[in-house]
């Protein structure tokens, strides 16, 4: 049994209530277990800097102390939070602003999908699949906050990440390389400013379509609700006559475990993946 | 930009405020050599006045007052697309992000309203529960821009009633607000914010 410290997020709390849902079967299903910090609050999100940078450094920094308390690595799942977290870590850490919870900072704040990914994981999740999706082309969709600023999150990988797409093979998928797995979805700017969010998801439903891809594997609930969301009225503008479903990498571990208790999540979807998951998987006889 | 560039008033106080910048966020804007490599990189540049580029043109030449002006800097979406490829560590992100701060902390009409008063329905919305709640701040961001005088087309009207209806149907909305325990411990820290959103 392993346990982390869990960061769940506001979104996951509520409309993306789905990725929630699958992260708790799948890591019931894996052994892994998510202690979640206690009364933790929102990061801030895009709001707290762009108003007031301050805030978004203090926001994160009573979380981290939460993750303090239980004296554990942090699992974040939820990409902004993520990199929220880490942000506030890094300035802590170089005091460039005032410490009154007096954080230690001796543990690690890991994004939930890149430590699943990890060999150790990985090897677990393999011994889980019961139904190799063999028959499915994805591509994987990581967005900007899990892999940018590299200077924050550390990673060297920033312009092609591999950890969605080692979590799909390990689900028995195809992940087809394509040029998008990092531009910017426009994240919240779809609700204020609709036609730049519509641009931008436009551009990467048809990409992955092109690309071809029978599902797009995503890590973040704001990428999952721009591509999914805007999927129907989007489809109608462009006369598309395809649809894609949208998966969280947890979904799709769900799916390959055979996990009954993810249909719910599954069917809350706008572009609802169930009917398509029979033709994903190669049945014995062929 | 078509307009004619900005002309130099070479009174000395344009150096000040560069370096004023640099002080305070540690973002060198001096070392820009205008590549464009981060218009370049940049999603929504497209739909900005000033581009990324020239913002950090601007911080060079001091031009204060017309980035606390332009649009750009709130159209930006954050993603660091700018930052990461800047071949001279110039964090062009931060120094959009210093100019919205210095909007609201200067009392100024942010220059794209709706989205400075979605951020702000946001910490809002923080306050009162000390978590999000989507529901809550897509219905609140309505009405605030509902009262400030924006009022949707019929058929923007129609598609989000749809898309509502489409969501409840499915089980997506979450009807009752989560409040954080520690609630109290987020208030405290939003009250030390500098300035707010002008909305009048």
């Amino acid at each position: 049994m392993i346990q982390m410290a869990y960061y769940p997020g506001c979104a996951l709390q509520s409309m993306s209530w789905d990725y929630r849902e699958s992260i708790k079967q799948v890591a019931a299903a894996l052994g892994l277990q998510l202690v979640e910090v206690e009364e933790w609050t929102c990061c801030g999100a895009t709001a707290a800097h762009s108003l007031d940078e301050r805030m978004s450094v203090m926001l994160p920094a009573r979380n981290i102390a939460g993750a303090e308390a239980l004296g554990l690595d942090m699992a974040v799942a939820c990409p902004m939070c993520f990199k929220r977290l880490a942000l506030s870590r890094k300035m802590l850490q170089e005091k460039r602003v005032d410490d009154p919870w007096l954080l230690k900072l001796d543990r690690n704040i890991f994004d939930l999908a890149r430590f699943l990914a990890s060999e150790k994981m990985l090897e677990k999740i393999r011994d889980q699949v019961r139904r190799p999706l063999a028959a499915l082309q994805v591509v994987c969709y990581y967005g900007c906050q899990v892999v940018r600023p590299p200077k924050i999150t550390g990673y060297t990988d920033y312009e092609n990440p591999r950890h969605l797409d080692l979590l799909a093979a390990a689900a028995g998928a195809t992940a087809i390389d394509w040029s998008y797995k990092a531009t910017c979805c426009g994240a919240s700017m779809g609700i204020p400013k609709k036609t730049i969010g519509l641009t931008l998801v436009a551009k990467l439903l048809s990409a992955a379509h092109a690309a071809g891809a029978q599902a797009i594997v995503v890590c973040c609930p704001l990428c999952h609700s721009n591509l999914d969301l805007l999927q129907p009225e989007l489809r109608a503008q462009n006369s598309w006559d395809w649809e894609l479903p949208i998966l969280y990498y947890t979904e799709l571990l769900g799916i390959a475990f055979r996990l009954r208790s993810i249909d719910a999540g599954l069917a809350s979807h706008l572009v609802d993946p169930r009917p398509f998951i029979e033709g994903w998987t190669v049945s014995s006889d062929e | 930009m078509n307009e004619k560039s900005p002309s130099l008033q070479l009174d000395g106080r344009i150096h000040l405020w560069p370096q004023a910048v640099a002080a305070e966020t540690g973002i060198k804007a001096s070392s820009c050599y205008q590549c464009l490599r981060c218009t370049n990189s940049c999603p929504v540049s497209t739909f900005m006045d000033i581009k990324p580029h020239q913002v950090v043109r601007f911080v060079q030449l001091g031009q204060r007052e017309k980035l606390l002006e332009c649009s750009s800097v709130w159209v930006c979406l954050s993603c660091e697309m700018c930052s990461t490829y800047c071949p001279n560590e110039i964090n062009v992100a931060g120094l959009m992000n210093f100019v919205k701060n210095s909007v609201v902390a200067g009392h100024k009409r942010p220059a794209e309203m709706e989205i400075a008063l979605f951020h702000e329905i946001f910490l809002e919305v923080l306050h009162k529960y000390g978590r999000m709640n989507d529901l809550q701040l897509m219905q609140r961001f309505k009405l605030k821009t509902l009262l400030t005088g924006h009022l949707p087309s019929y058929s923007e009207f129609k598609q989000e009633m749809s898309l509502a209806r489409e969501l409840f149907e499915r089980g997506r909305l979450k009807l009752l607000p989560e409040r954080s325990r520690a609630v109290k411990e987020i208030r405290a820290i939003l009250e030390q914010r500098r300035g707010k959103v002008i909305s009048t």
